[in-house]
């Protein structure tokens, strides 16, 4: 018997393990491949946090990233898995950034947090399909949201061809955002705004939530055991319906901040990125724990922007921290389910003979 | 016809061959309870490493099998995580995309990149059959392909014989849908899906393999562009079927042939709205002549409700307001919403297999 202590710590350890493993086996193939490991570290470093700017954006790139896995946080809790967060946060942009256009004279106190709330709801209407499909017509939610993505990427081309199109540029974009709807900035000549505070509060409140409401103990229950929570009379149903809208709604909130905070200060096509995918590791990374989605968002923004000084100092690919996060992926998934296996306790309990189309991460189209 | 012609027909055959080589093998693996979302992943380690290959050896079908072998390679990864420990295959099937990206983008730049040696090779070539490719449209359209192309459309009758008339085929079958059943049976459930996730590697690194030396001539960064993940959108919109398969890859094939000659302009033209009430009409005039369809139904009747409106408002729209357009992007988003409406209708809690995405847990291990 380990003691509950140590029990929790072996995820974490494993976690902080396998990102240290990654890294050495990345710095193992920039050696094999003949160019000094110690200077490709350095300029990682530099890359990411070498100076107040650098630092700046590492932390600014991590906002987006931060909430991404907010969002798949709280669909996974109550086991729903949502691959359609680059839909919902191209949905919120797209909707906010009409609000910041076309509604006028309202001033910054009241605009920008209108187009932000406009953000959280749009997306979580466009979850809301997602899920009223899952729970009506049984329609596997990985499917529908992974494909209401291309949908969006397709509503996003248009608005910014037809619709949105700002007047007399030849790029397809919007107008430029009104002062009054855009973020200010926290730290001068850096795209590091103010949304911050409001990605740290997020993440405050998610935890919070998980933990001490009503709302996050039957997100959880039914997430761990969906026989269990029906028969303590959780709606099992609307909970998981629930819990994907407010999903979709956080990650139209980082939709909304990427228009409303961007450099550019326009929406144009290519604004989600590859936010998606990074999002749902940072949340694997992290254990799906709210708090340690912050560092593992940090770590992930700054191999990202690491890897261009790497590349500009050493002339090593950008792509490699791809490969470096491909390895920490697949070794923190893979060693916690061995320790998963380990508690052999919960194993049983956690499969058992429960209808297979309950189990965690069932992607049966059930 | 305008943009209806022969050579579409040609372009959406050749854009279906990748989807179909694609999903023939993640169809294999989904029947084996394996969903592989890292499908793309592994079409890029055959694009990129057939290349290689091609370079290095000079022959374009050696370098299709080293495409195929590297594909099973990445394979062995998704199977080794998702099998034997145990882990959620979604998220096995990201690791794997992202470790492909990561590979075949640093390696190309490492090993090409700024180097003469990066040329564009001759890609295959295109055989034309003899008689056949000498009658008009169809000849054009459907004879002067390249070999693979024909090779693909031939191995599906192949892959529907192996599932479901070899003894290998009731196995990876049973491995989805009665994993218990075929320990009892003797056979090992685990086993089958490692071999049923090596099949789909190597099949998704021969259609990888074919976008790059076959049809391109050269690698290029995340050159799939998302056909990995239609491949997998095409299984399960084909209901887990062969025939349901080439169907869905025939869509997606020709409404992406359709994007290629539509990008330089904007607005769609009237046929291809004419096209759509056709296809409308033909899907409603399937749907109520299938045994299935049930009047009694609700949502059946709503699906048929609304197949009729859409193919009689756009047949109607097309003939009253000749020059009414609409944007490009709604017809291309169409095969996405038409997978979800058809989930939706049909209700596939029947067609998957029942173990789908669910690792085998043994009791003594």
């Amino acid at each position: 018997m380990k003691s509950p202590a140590t029990n929790r710590l072996i995820g974490p350890a494993a976690s902080v393990f396998t990102v240290v493993a990654g890294l050495v086996i990345s710095l193992g193939i920039i050696a094999v491949n003949g160019n000094p490991p110690v200077e490709a570290a350095r300029a990682l470093f530099d890359g990411a946090f070498g100076s107040t700017k650098q630092a700046a954006t590492t932390a600014a790139r991590s906002i987006p990233l931060v909430l991404v896995a907010l969002s798949w946080i709280v669909a996974f809790s109550a086991r729903r898995i949502n691959v359609g967060m680059e839909g919902q946060l191209v949905v919120g942009g797209i909707f906010a950034t009409c609000v910041a256009l076309y509604v006028p004279g309202l001033p910054a106190p009241l605009h920008l947090p209108l187009a932000i709330l406009v953000g959280f709801l749009a997306g979580g209407a466009y979850a809301g399909i997602a899920a009223a499909l899952w729970a009506w017509r049984g329609v596997n939610e990985i499917v529908s949201t992974l494909l209401m993505n291309f949908i969006a990427l397709m509503m996003l081309s248009w608005a910014v061809r037809g619709p949105l199109k700002a007047e007399g540029v030849r790029t397809n974009r919007s107008e430029r955002i009104p002062d009054s709807a855009q973020w200010p900035n926290l730290v001068d000549e850096s795209p590091l705004n103010f949304d911050l505070f409001l990605m740290l509060g997020l993440v405050v409140v998610v935890a919070w939530m998980l933990r001490h409401t009503t709302f996050g103990m039957r997100l959880r229950l039914t997430g761990a055991n969906v026989e269990a929570a029906r028969g303590a009379g959780v709606r099992t149903v609307w909970i998981g319906m629930l819990s994907l809208i407010v999903s979709g709604g956080i990650s139209g909130i980082a939709g909304a901040g990427l228009v409303l905070g961007g450099e550019t200060e326009v929406m144009a096509e290519g604004f989600a990125a590859s936010y998606n995918l990074e999002g749902i590791v940072v949340a694997l990374l992290a254990l799906n724990s709210p708090y340690a989605s912050i560092p593992a968002a940090v770590l992930l923004a700054s191999l990202g922007l690491g890897g261009g000084l790497m590349e500009a100092r050493l002339g090593v690919p950008a792509e490699l921290t791809l490969v470096t996060l491909g390895i920490v992926l697949l070794l923190v998934t893979g060693s916690n389910a061995i320790v998963r296996k380990a508690r052999s306790v919960r194993v049983d309990a956690d499969r058992g003979d429960a209808d297979p189309s309950d189990a965690p991460g069932a992607a049966a189209v059930t | 016809m305008g943009v209806f012609d022969a050579i579409w027909v040609a372009a959406a055959l050749a854009a279906t061959a990748p989807l179909l080589l694609a999903g023939m093998g993640e169809l294999i693996s989904q029947r084996a309870g394996v969903i592989n979302v890292g499908l793309e992943g592994m079409m890029l380690f055959g694009a990129f490493f057939s290349y290689w290959a091609a370079l290095e050896f000079g022959t374009i079908w050696g370098a299709m099998l080293v495409g195929v072998v590297a594909g099973m390679a990445i394979a062995a990864v998704m199977a080794f995580f998702s099998i034997n420990t145990n882990s959620d295959q979604i998220v096995v099937g990201i690791g794997v995309l992202i470790l492909a990206i990561g590979v075949t983008s640093s390696a190309f730049r490492a090993l090409f990149e700024g180097s003469e040696r990066a040329t564009i090779i001759k890609p295959m070539g295109r055989i034309e059959i003899p008689v056949l490719e000498s009658i008009p449209f169809l000849g054009e359209a459907l004879f002067r392909q390249r070999p693979v192309v024909y090779l693909s459309f031939l191995l599906l009758p192949v892959v529907w014989f192996v599932l479901y008339r070899t003894t290998w085929g009731l196995a990876v079958r049973a491995a989805g849908d009665l994993p218990d059943a075929a320990e009892t049976a003797g056979l090992s459930p685990r086993r089958i899906r490692w071999y049923a996730t090596l099949a789909a590697g190597a099949f998704a690194g021969w259609a990888g393999a074919f976008l790059s030396v076959g049809e391109v001539g050269i690698f290029l960064n995340q050159m799939t562009s998302g056909r990995g993940f239609l491949a997998v959108a095409a299984v399960i919109f084909g209901m887990w079927r062969v025939s349901g398969l080439l169907w869905a890859c025939l869509l997606f094939g020709a409404t992406t042939a359709l994007q290629r000659r539509l990008q330089i302009i904007p607005d769609l033209p009237r046929e291809v709205w004419l096209l759509l009430a056709i296809v409308a009409g033909a899907s409603l005039v399937y749907m109520l002549a299938r045994r299935r369809f049930d009047w009694q139904n609700k949502w059946h009747v709503v699906a048929a409700a609304a197949l009729a409106a859409v193919s009689i408002t756009t047949l109607v729209l097309s003939f009253v307001q000749p020059g009414i357009t609409l944007p490009s992007e709604l017809w291309l988003s169409m095969p996405f919403v038409v997978t979800i409406a058809a989930l939706a209708i049909m209700g596939a809690r029947a067609a998957a297999p029942r173990y789908l995405a669910i690792p085998l847990i043994r009791e003594h291990d």
